[in-house]
């Protein structure tokens, strides 16, 4: 109780800061923000929680976009105080180095350790300012997931603290599914989650499969199970690569690019990036207005679509990296390579130009419609379904009438919609556009969200995915950890009044 | 056809390097090489004519390890038509001057007769922007120096000049030297396959065996500049005019000035 009274001893009133995140979610309300040191003093938090039936809301970095850190009663747990990384370890066996980090740790933070050594974190979400323990918690995922996949396949391990107050370490390889599909796992007896997972990038709902390791049932959960407090990361060897942008007339020829180079056996790019038509308008338009901001050469007028990937330099030789990319069949007159870092930060400056020219087209657009939000597509599908998928993107934008961007991970098959509205009424619109295509994304077996995670925004996309029963199926094994439902309350699916 | 000389120099990135505040230096252990910036408004420059006059040669040197090949190839990937890397260790430690000495050599040695000599304003590591001037000293070619546009060239060259708040046009006769002060704000690119050319693309190696230098002018021997401190200074803007009247007067006083300067009577 000492422990507990300690803890308290540092609470705060909540500011702002605590109340909301980068979804903009409005209406975030908590009673006190807590600073635990450690993950005996978050255990403690949860115990008093459950005790008390007080709903817990948990604070890393902020970063998301869903809403999911965001407070809607009871108190938030701040774990900003738990970020410390740790040596890079080797593990003799598996011959893997890893890094291990305190919850709140940021993937900068992690990079900086790396830096200088041989090694990287492959996990690459545009928001390198986001904690480990979130990116966990939402499986997240950036452009690199083409090649190194998604958070889950780095974890090696975690701690996780359950609403009773217990602490566990979980490491991966020691703890599957039964054949009968069930878990006997901390004192509690379960059965996975009875759901059909996309076969594609994916970051929505609890995983599921055959024989899973318990570890993957926590990676995604975006926090309704129990609270992540440190992550032992597998680290990847470093490796030269040569960045290349290839413009094309039109967009079809760069979806059809896109599939040549997948198939294509020797280029295995790290990556493969999309920019539409209207896209390169945008960022034509700023580069007109500001030339400075973006140090970007001038789009060829004739460029309606744009893929940028890199692809590894093996062992040194750089004339057998261009000799692979001369040996595809396409006219690399308009493009843009870069060997150089300087000239691939260029390229990477070039690649994050869009989204900040769409961020900074709404927040013009808000000066004058308070309520207009960012509205963008978080959508993926196979390989097979994304032609049909590309197709159907390309009736229903046009037949709208709205404005709108994408880009985004083409390798994956998620490309990123992100509309632009000038008045409510046409961010109303765009919403009954984006229902209309995650509906057929479920009809393609696809995933409504394949990185940023369901959170509190996107609950009835999540019931679309996986039906009433799918959804029934999580809130079960959510009962099992967390049976009043008072842990990150509301994130995956509505929890009701307690 | 017209012979150009493109003269680059690879630099630290400034943008990352740090400063030994015990000795004063930069630290450039790790810290990636460049092309330095106002080199490669050099280099567009020179690409810029070869595309209005057609018969160009663009020949791009410069003087450092072999590690330099990488600039060499950069600006190989920009335009330039042949590459030259002037490498020995009898240069190395060498000061402006036995650096525009060496340049010097090398170029008459691999093109004779240069039509034009284009050089960025100063390299962004030293800032010295010594080099240029002297090169045209020790070729005996006229110097015209902040260029950002050519607006004639032929026989004579015609240019425009950024001098501080004022816009000098300068005429002179080829061969000539010229520096590049501002670059246009939209970026060249290269392609992958003019990247991979640059890649696969011979350089020309010159060490002393073929550009026979004077030994005592080049390398550390060769370097006359000791630098006892390095400071910042602000240019007095002090300006003498002499109008038509007085131009004999103003003539011989800069004449007088020259000869301060070289040592001799011009």
């Amino acid at each position: 109780m000492d422990r507990l009274k300690n803890i308290f001893s540092r609470d705060i009133e909540p500011s702002d800061r605590y109340l909301a995140d980068e979804s903009r979610m409005q209406g975030g309300d908590a009673s006190k923000v807590l600073f635990p040191e450690n993950s005996v003093e978050v255990a403690e938090i949860l115990k008093y929680s459950s005790l008390n039936k007080i709903p817990v809301t948990i604070y890393a970095q902020g970063t998301g976009i869903t809403g999911a850190s965001v407070p809607f009663g009871g108190i938030v747990i701040s774990l900003e105080r738990m970020n410390k990384i740790g040596e890079i370890e080797l593990d003799a066996e598996s011959g893997e180095h890893f890094v291990k980090a305190a919850a709140c740790a940021t993937l900068n933070g992690i990079k900086d350790i790396l830096n200088g050594t041989e090694l990287f974190y492959p996990v690459d979400p545009t928001e390198m300012s986001a904690s480990i323990g979130g990116t966990v918690a939402t499986n997240a995922s950036g452009a690199l997931s083409f090649r190194y996949g998604p958070t889950r396949k780095w974890i090696r391990s975690i701690e996780i603290v359950l609403m009773d107050g217990s602490i566990h370490k979980i490491v991966r390889g020691q703890n599957f599914a039964d054949d009968s599909g069930s878990f006997n796992v901390f004192g509690k007896s379960f059965r996975i989650p009875e759901i059909k997972m996309p076969k594609c990038k994916n970051a929505a709902g609890l995983f599921s499969e055959n024989a899973m390791d318990i570890i993957d049932l926590f990676i995604g959960s975006e926090g309704i199970l129990g609270v992540i407090t440190e992550v032992e990361i597998g680290l990847a060897p470093k490796h030269a690569s040569i960045s290349v942008v290839k413009f094309f007339d039109t967009e079809i020829e760069a979806i059809d690019f896109t599939a040549y180079l997948k198939d294509s056996k020797d280029v295995m790019p790290d990556f493969i990036e999309y920019f539409n038509g209207s896209g390169l308008e945008m960022i034509r338009e700023k580069a007109k207005k500001d030339p400075q901001s973006v140090s970007m050469p001038k789009i060829s007028d004739n460029a309606n679509a744009a893929l940028f990937f890199d692809i590894e330099i093996k062992d040194n030789n750089i004339n057998a990296a261009f000799n692979k990319l001369l040996s595809l069949n396409v006219d690399w007159k308009g493009s843009w390579c870069a060997w150089e870092n300087i000239e691939k930060e260029r390229i990477k400056n070039f690649r994050h130009a869009l989204p900040e020219t769409v961020n900074e087209y709404i927040a013009g657009v808000k000066k004058k419609h308070p309520s207009i939000h960012k509205l963008g597509t978080d959508f993926a599908v196979s390989d097979e379904k994304f032609g049909e998928l590309v197709e159907f993107y390309d009736s229903v934008l046009n037949r709208s009438g709205l404005k709108y961007v994408s880009f985004g991970h083409i390798g994956d098959n998620h490309l990123h919609i992100n509309f632009l509205p000038s008045n409510y009424d046409e961010l109303e619109k765009g919403k009954e556009i984006y229902k209309v295509i995650a509906e057929k994304v479920i009809e393609l077996n696809g995933s409504v969200s394949a990185e940023h995670g369901i959170g509190k925004l996107k609950h009835r996309y999540l019931e679309m995915m996986y039906g009433a029963e799918g959804v029934r199926e999580m809130r079960r094994i959510k009962s099992v950890f967390d049976p009043h439902f008072l842990l990150n309350r509301g994130n995956m699916f509505p929890c009701g009044e307690l | 056809m017209m012979n150009i000389a493109v003269l680059i120099k690879q630099v630290p990135r400034t943008d990352k390097i740090k400063i030994d505040r015990e000795t004063g230096t930069l630290i450039r252990k790790g810290v990636e090489s460049i092309l330095n910036p106002y080199c490669e408004y050099a280099l567009d420059m020179a690409v810029a004519l070869k595309k209005r006059l057609k018969d160009v040669k663009i020949t791009a040197f410069t003087m450092g390890p072999d590690s330099a090949e990488l600039v060499l190839r950069r600006a190989l990937s920009l335009g330039a038509d042949e590459a030259v890397l002037i490498s020995d260790r009898a240069f190395s430690g060498s000061d402006c001057w036995a650096t525009a000495y060496t340049l010097s050599k090398g170029i008459r040695h691999q093109l004779k007769d240069p039509d034009l000599i284009i050089c960025g304003k100063q390299a962004i590591d030293g800032d010295t922007a010594q080099v240029p001037g002297e090169i045209s000293e020790i070729l005996g070619m006229p110097l015209l120096p902040y260029v950002f546009e050519i607006t004639d060239i032929n026989e004579y060259m015609a240019v425009r000049c950024e001098m501080g708040d004022s816009i000098l046009e300068l005429s002179s006769e080829l061969p000539a030297v010229i520096t590049v002060g501002n670059g246009s704000n939209i970026r060249r690119i290269p392609s992958v396959k003019e990247a991979a050319s640059a890649y696969f693309a011979h350089i020309v190696h010159l060490d002393n065996g073929i550009i026979k230098c004077d030994l005592a002018q080049t390398g550390l021997k060769g370097s006359p500049t000791r630098v006892v401190k390095i400071e910042p200074v602000t240019a007095s803007g002090k300006c003498e005019f002499y109008d038509e009247e007085n131009l004999d007067k103003g003539l011989n006083k800069l004449l007088d000035l020259i000869s301060i300067v070289k040592g001799d009577k011009v």
